[in-house]
């Protein structure tokens, strides 16, 4: 009886992984909605660059994204560039997230910008 | 119950909890059975709508293709497919990283199978009968699609509205994430196409396209275009 719980657990165990992996951490929601146009690496370099006239923000600028606040980021995400004066080819996402979400994002753009891998 | 069978009810319990959809689960029309293996064509609950399956999927979602699609463009398309996602239903899957920038691997894109006239008229048919979501064509005002010259419309869908940044409107020129929408015109019924426009997350809850507040003439105007385009007109 004891080797069956040990397996029930186990395998609750592992169905209880398999619902967390919807609790989106930013770099999934990044490679999702953001790296069509900021790249799959945060460059800026996104598959959808070529015909555009302003190019995405480069996350991975330490000094470009260092100056930017996480209120700053938090409602460029939300609002959209036009919120902040800046292009209007950066959309508004906050039908899409929801602030927590947005927080994960925020968390995630400054890994990219600002530790190198591993740190 | 045995220790064995007691193991074996629990691997399947839980392989069926891990399994997306069960499909199968609402009566489906034959002539959709092969459809299934890349299409949604039962309505899923909301809460297994999740991004993770959303990111999962090779072909659109198809419950709702007789609310979407124009049966006369899809009979035919049927017979002629051709690619309508230039890097796939999530280009995630299709992009590899340069030194000249992200690029997609187009040796990885699926290729939709070509049916033969009465396939395609038998998928079609089965098609327009799922008719998911009606309360969201239903609720669409429909008004005359104005004409919209070719270089306003452009400035309007390229800078004003940024919809080039994950669409095309002609072959080869816009963004690569999103459907081509140089055929929508004829592709998508008009009620369809304002709503979505308006509302995608209404349509998909976890769609990659985002609601940018877009008012009926604004809309309207787009339309307008994608019908100068799909017109051929100057």
């Amino acid at each position: 009886m004891s080797k069956l719980m040990i397996i029930l657990v186990t395998l609750l165990c592992l169905f209880s992984l398999h619902i967390q992996a919807d609790t989106l951490p930013g770099k999934v929601l990044y490679q999702a909605y953001c790296a069509q146009c900021h790249g799959m690496e945060g460059d800026g370099y996104g598959i959808n660059v070529e015909f555009m006239e302003v190019l995405p923000r480069d996350h991975t600028d330490r000094a470009e994204m260092s100056a930017r606040t996480d209120d700053d980021l938090f409602k460029v995400i939300k609002y959209g560039g036009k919120s902040i004066d800046k292009s209007v080819l950066m959309p508004n996402w906050g039908g899409n997230f929801n602030d927590d979400e947005i927080h994960a994002l925020i968390g995630h753009l400054r890994v990219l910008c600002c530790q190198s891998e591993g740190e | 119950m045995t220790l064995k069978t007691s193991i074996a009810v629990l691997i399947i319990s839980v392989g069926a909890a891990f399994s997306s959809f069960n499909v199968n689960a609402s009566p489906v029309n034959k002539a959709l059975s092969e459809c299934m293996s890349c299409h949604l064509v039962a309505e899923p609950e909301e809460a297994e709508m999740t991004l993770n399956e959303r990111l999962k999927r090779i072909g659109p979602s198809l419950y709702y293709a007789g609310n979407k699609y124009q049966a006369a463009w899809l009979q035919k398309w049927l017979q002629r497919p051709t690619r309508l996602y230039p890097a796939g239903v999530y280009y995630g899957h299709h992009v590899v990283v340069t030194d000249d920038g992200d690029k997609v691997i187009e040796s990885g894109l699926v290729t939709h199978p070509v049916l033969d006239q009465q396939q395609a008229l038998d998928v079609t048919t089965a098609l327009m009968k799922l008719q998911a979501k009606s309360e969201l064509v239903e609720a669409i005002e429909l008004n005359e699609v104005k004409k919209v010259s070719r270089r306003m419309g452009a400035l309007n869908f390229r800078k004003f509205k940024g919809c080039a940044s994950c669409h095309q409107d002609k072959a080869g020129e816009g963004g690569m994430s999103g459907p081509e929408l140089y055929t929508a015109f004829n592709r998508f019924q008009q009620a369809y196409l304002i709503s979505y426009m308006q509302d995608p997350l209404a349509w998909e809850p976890r769609s990659l396209m985002p609601n940018l507040g877009l008012k009926q003439k604004d809309v309207e105007k787009l339309v307008g275009y994608l019908k100068t385009l799909a017109e051929g007109k100057p």
